[in-house]
């Protein structure tokens, strides 16, 4: 039974972060050292055969660093899986991002990015035919781009190790379960049918009409038009928001982004919002690399 | 008189026309929400109201089909250079951080696209032209900075210095690389990035200012005169 329960345990570890080559021209001292911790987590204490569980991986930003939302209209690289090391029958699903945040550089330069501390989700399903009290290992290598003032190629690796259970044997909550939680609660869903959040476009412009909200921000997916009044327009008090979209020289303009609004009294949501984009792209909160 | 003309485009162009976010109030009806969160505060998130007078506007005023904007800038070796000096000419202009990675992935490792580029085109009249909008102090900014990477990089065309930013700005150059090709009418007509790989680990297939130059000299009409930039942000002060 103590094997049992020892074999269910499951160790979540980082490994050191690789720093991307840098030569040539002079750097800033601050390019030579790691400014992104990444880990991997997880939900729960273990995986049953044929169960999907879900891995966290969990980036650490310093201090006025930050790396970069998949979409985001800068054109920062986000996080990617490099290779993966799977054990045999083992499948990750895509990579789910929560909402971002708005950043703005001098310049007025908007960007949409993860700040202080991100965790993106990852699914991982088990074969069926995996075999209780064994563990297994996974691993990552995962690159970004994380800038402050400067801007650097970050990578890293980590892994996890997880223990089978038994298919009816119930999991415990992992390591990464509140992180997790968290993060899952920032991942843009679709926007409601009954109304109450509408986004509407025409006239070249997305309306968004949000009744009991206070603050609206819009962050431009990878398929959105320009907006005009960039970094300030994507942001408003109230609760509605007219996103202007610059001329598309005669190309219907597409709204395609992550509607996020805070209601009076401190809830808030975050809205998948796609208007004008043609065949159906990809959903702005989930993306990424697939079980490579 | 083509001066003149110019003058007036850039003035209006650095007029620059803005549509402020249009806050609505409507129906009071808050719905079901998703999580518990405290709105971002402006400290936290790095931005400026939108109502404050010091919030910067990066409108692009330089737009394919449109007039370049005049400019008069100084390079490393301290000669002054103006756009105008090569009326009549196809100019590509590459903004330039040698700090940059997305820079240094097209000079380091074996890569060699923006000296290629210009050694293939320099031959067949075309003049290039790199500017660093970067203020000083900040990465890869500066006289002494570029003319290292001039030197350390064997780039043959001039590196502009814009510290104040204000050409950066006038063209909307929001990173490094991001490119611009001035047709010989004076016209933009390309801007976007340079190839079509923004990955992290070296140039892409297509490069789309060769693309673009090739349709240009042959007299054709550029085929994808528009593409996302991607890169380093511009390195501006304010």
């Amino acid at each position: 039974m103590l094997s049992m329960m020892a074999a269910a345990l499951v160790m979540c570890f980082s490994a050191g972060v690789e720093r991307g080559v840098e030569g040539g021209i002079e750097q800033p001292e601050s390019k030579d050292r790691p400014h992104v911790q990444f880990e991997i987590v997880c939900e729960q204490d273990s995986i049953a055969p044929g169960e999907t569980a879900t891995l966290g991986l969990v980036f650490r930003m310093e201090p006025h660093w930050h790396i970069y939302y998949l979409g985001a209209p800068g054109g920062g690289n986000p996080p990617s899986i490099e290779e993966s090391r799977l054990p045999k029958g083992y499948r990750l699903g895509e990579i789910q991002w929560p909402a971002p945040q708005r950043f703005v550089a001098p310049g007025g330069i908007y960007d949409s990015v993860y700040e202080n501390e991100v965790t993106l989700l990852l699914p991982v399903t088990a074969p069926a035919d995996a075999k209780a009290g064994e563990k297994v290992a996974i691993g990552l290598k995962m690159a970004w781009l994380e800038c402050s003032d400067v801007c650097v190629f970050g990578k890293g690796q980590a892994s996890i190790e997880l223990a089978v259970r038994p298919k009816d044997a119930k999991p415990k909550p992992g390591a990464g379960a509140a992180k997790i939680a968290a993060s899952r609660a920032r991942l843009p869903v679709p926007l409601p049918t009954d109304g109450s959040v509408s986004a509407e476009l025409a006239d070249g412009a997305l309306q968004i009409r949000a009744p009991g909200a206070e603050r609206l921000e819009f962050y431009p997916g990878q398929h959105c038009s320009d907006i005009e009044g960039m970094p300030e327009a994507n942001v408003a008090k109230g609760e509605g928001m007219r996103l202007k979209f610059v001329n598309t020289n005669g190309s219907a303009p597409v709204a395609d982004g992550i509607l996020g609004i805070w209601f009076k009294g401190g809830k808030a949501g975050w809205y998948v919002v796609q208007r004008g984009v043609e065949g159906g792209s990809q959903a702005p909160g989930r993306g990424g690399e697939s079980g490579k | 008189m083509k001066s003149a003309k110019l003058s007036l485009v850039a003035l209006i162009a650095a007029a620059g026309i803005v549509i402020p976010a249009i806050a609505m109030s409507t129906d009071p009806d808050p719905k079901p929400t998703t999580a518990t969160t405290p709105a971002p505060t402006q400290k936290d998130q790095n931005h400026k109201d939108p109502k404050d007078k010091d919030a910067k506007k990066t409108e692009a005023v330089a737009k394919v089909g449109s007039l370049a904007p005049p400019f008069t800038l100084t390079d490393t070796d301290g000669k002054t250079v103006n756009l105008s000096d090569y009326a009549g000419k196809v100019v590509v202009i590459q903004w330039f951080n040698p700090g940059c990675p997305f820079v240094k992935k097209h000079y380091e490792n074996g890569a060699n696209t923006f000296n290629k580029l210009n050694k293939d085109y320099s031959e067949k009249g075309v003049i290039f032209l790199a500017i660093n909008s970067g203020a000083a102090g900040k990465e890869g900014a500066g006289k002494e900075a570029n003319a290292s990477a001039k030197k350390d990089w064997k780039i043959e065309y001039s590196i502009l210095i814009d510290e104040t930013g204000k050409v950066g700005k006038l063209y909307g150059a929001k990173h490094t690389p991001e490119m611009f090709i001035v047709n010989k009418d004076g016209t933009i007509a390309y801007h976007g990035a340079i190839d079509d790989d923004s990955g992290m680990k070296g140039p892409g297939k297509t490069n789309y200012v060769a693309k673009a130059l090739d349709e240009i000299l042959a007299g054709k009409k550029v085929s994808t005169s528009e593409t996302k930039p991607y890169g380093c942000t511009v390195k501006y002060g304010s």
